[in-house]
């Protein structure tokens, strides 16, 4: 029973974590809230269910399809909609933000309708036991899949050039270019590994709780982005260890709790942790230079 | 190297540059001196395209880079030294030099050119790993010139790289300054120490109100009575 909650919580932790990443990062670089992204984890979704139903693909070209075509979406609203506004107020682009958000929600609301469509079953159900201990075969994809992609993030951010050009554009945009650092192209980057990873956990989504709509990305996208500001907005580690926790706090209160509570206190958690650290668990206060 | 002509460049409405005309010659130190405000940074902002130029001509090597990006300009091996040094304090020191040689994807920072350059710089060397916003300004100032080392940059545009350094660090940092220009490179240096400027670089302009007021020798224009009362004090 407690391991079953466990991987449970491991499971949706991973689905939090992996949108996450995306506000956490687009933030580090831009200082802007990317309101649409749970919208683009909901396309994520509907990516692969279209790329499964009507092109017959197996899971293992869904997934970096997925990747690759969301990803170029996160790439094509960069430009359109947010690079315009670079020099523009941040409320501005956050507003611009929340109807890039809405626009999606609403296309996909044209074009499949409102009813909420069944997630083919991309992989055979299998239940492993080992002694007492029970998991899914999804489950055990999910995380180990995750944790993959977080691990593979980390290297890139920590260890290549374009990682540390995307920690250099975190601290300060105006002299990057400087450096032979074409921004741009770090931004359009960052989008782009950002859209990719929600569609993973779109896709994700659509393998542990087969039924999906185009207003899925809502309440998901709230909670991932709880997540990046638990953890600190703009930390790729803190990304992570925030949507862990909420992973965790939300199958933990669903199993002692009736459901119904559950989002009052994943919100609650996030107004207590802010009370005591505003900047997020791994968040630098935020410093005025001088 | 550098040609500047008619340039004409501000902050959106508000020019500051009224026809800045200039040269420097490969191999030279020049310096650019003035009062406050008289665009002296505005300057050498335009020419590494951190601002756009409204008009006139940015000729390096011959080629024409008014209209280049920030990006592209530093590709070309111009390094601009900004004031305030423009360290990513996030990073650590290696990695600061590591990102300069996106300026140069010829060049990897292999072990041989990182100890080059901590061999130059030993003092970056003992606080390789460290972050760099936990060096203290005369460090900082050292790793933004040793960045534009990295980067493998002919010229140097630096922008008051004494600024708040003690008079001791401000010799260290103008021997420095000798020594990268003893090694081949040309720089345009922007000071407020015109006096101790000057004295290390070949030649000066003084800049009044977004214009060139005076040209020549440094040491002539150290002796000139007129121009020391206004600008040396």
């Amino acid at each position: 029973m407690i391991v079953q909650q466990a991987l449970n919580a491991l499971q949706l932790g991973s689905i939090y974590a992996l949108i996450a990443l995306g506000y956490s990062m687009v933030y580090g670089v831009l200082r802007l809230i990317n309101f649409a992204h749970g919208d683009i984890f909901m396309i994520g979704s509907y990516a692969a269910l279209f790329l499964a139903v009507y092109l017959n693909m197996p899971i293992a070209l869904i997934l970096p399809l997925a990747f690759c075509a969301v990803g170029l979406l996160g790439v094509t609203i960069e430009r359109l909609a947010y690079r315009p506004l670079r020099t523009a107020p941040r409320a501005s682009a956050v507003i611009t933000a929340l109807g890039v958000g809405l626009f999606l929600e609403t296309i996909t609301l044209a074009v499949v309708g409102p009813e909420p469509k069944k997630f083919p079953a991309l992989i055979d159900l299998n239940i492993i036991t080992i002694g007492a201990f029970t998991a899914t075969n999804i489950q055990i994809i999910i995380i180990a899949v995750s944790i993959a992609l977080m691990t593979a993030l980390d290297r890139l951010i920590a260890k290549t050039k374009t990682g540390m050009a995307m920690r250099a554009l975190s601290w300060d945009k105006t002299y990057a270019p400087l450096f032979g650092i074409n921004v741009d192209k770090i931004i359009s980057f960052t989008f782009a590994i950002g859209a990719g990873l929600a569609a993973v956990a779109g896709i994700f989504v659509g393998l542990a709780y087969p039924i999906i709509d185009p207003y899925m990305g809502i309440i998901v996208g709230w909670k991932a982005f709880v997540s990046a500001v638990i953890g600190g907005i703009g930390n790729v580690k803190g990304a992570v260890v925030g949507g862990f926790l909420l992973g965790a706090v939300e199958i933990l209160s669903a199993a002692f709790l009736p459901s119904t509570y559950k989002d009052m206190i994943v919100f609650g958690l996030l107004l207590i942790i802010l009370l005591f650290r505003p900047s997020g668990l791994f968040g630098v206060p935020v410093q005025k230079k001088v | 190297m550098l040609v500047i002509e008619n340039l004409h460049a501000g902050y959106g409405p508000i020019a500051v540059l009224h026809g800045v005309s200039l040269h420097v010659d490969e191999g030279e130190i020049v310096t650019l001196i003035g009062a406050n405000g008289a665009g002296k940074s505005t300057t050498l902002r335009t020419i590494s395209r951190l601002i756009p130029a409204a008009s006139g001509t940015i000729l390096y090597k011959n080629e024409n880079i008014t209209r280049c990006k920030a990006h592209e300009i530093a590709r070309r091996g111009i390094a601009h030294v900004p004031e305030g040094r423009g360290i990513f304090g996030n990073l650590t020191v290696i990695e600061n030099l590591l990102l300069a040689t996106f300026a140069n994807r010829t060049r990897s920072m292999t072990s041989p050119v990182i100890n080059e350059l901590f061999d130059m710089f030993p003092l970056l060397g003992d606080r390789r790993r460290q972050l760099a916003s936990t060096l203290s300004g005369g460090e900082q100032q050292i790793l933004a010139i040793a960045r534009a080392f990295a980067a493998d940059a002919d010229f140097f545009i630096m922008d008051e790289p004494s600024m708040g350094l003690s008079p001791i660090l401000v010799k260290n940092v103008f021997s420095i300054i000798a020594d990268i220009n003893r090694r081949g490179k040309t720089i345009l240096l922007v000071e407020q120490n015109a006096i101790m400027a000057l004295k290390y670089s070949n030649r000066a302009y003084v800049l009044e109100n977004g214009r060139i007021a005076a040209e020549g020798r440094s040491e002539d224009i150290t002796a000139n009575e007129e121009l020391k009362k206004a600008y040396l004090g």
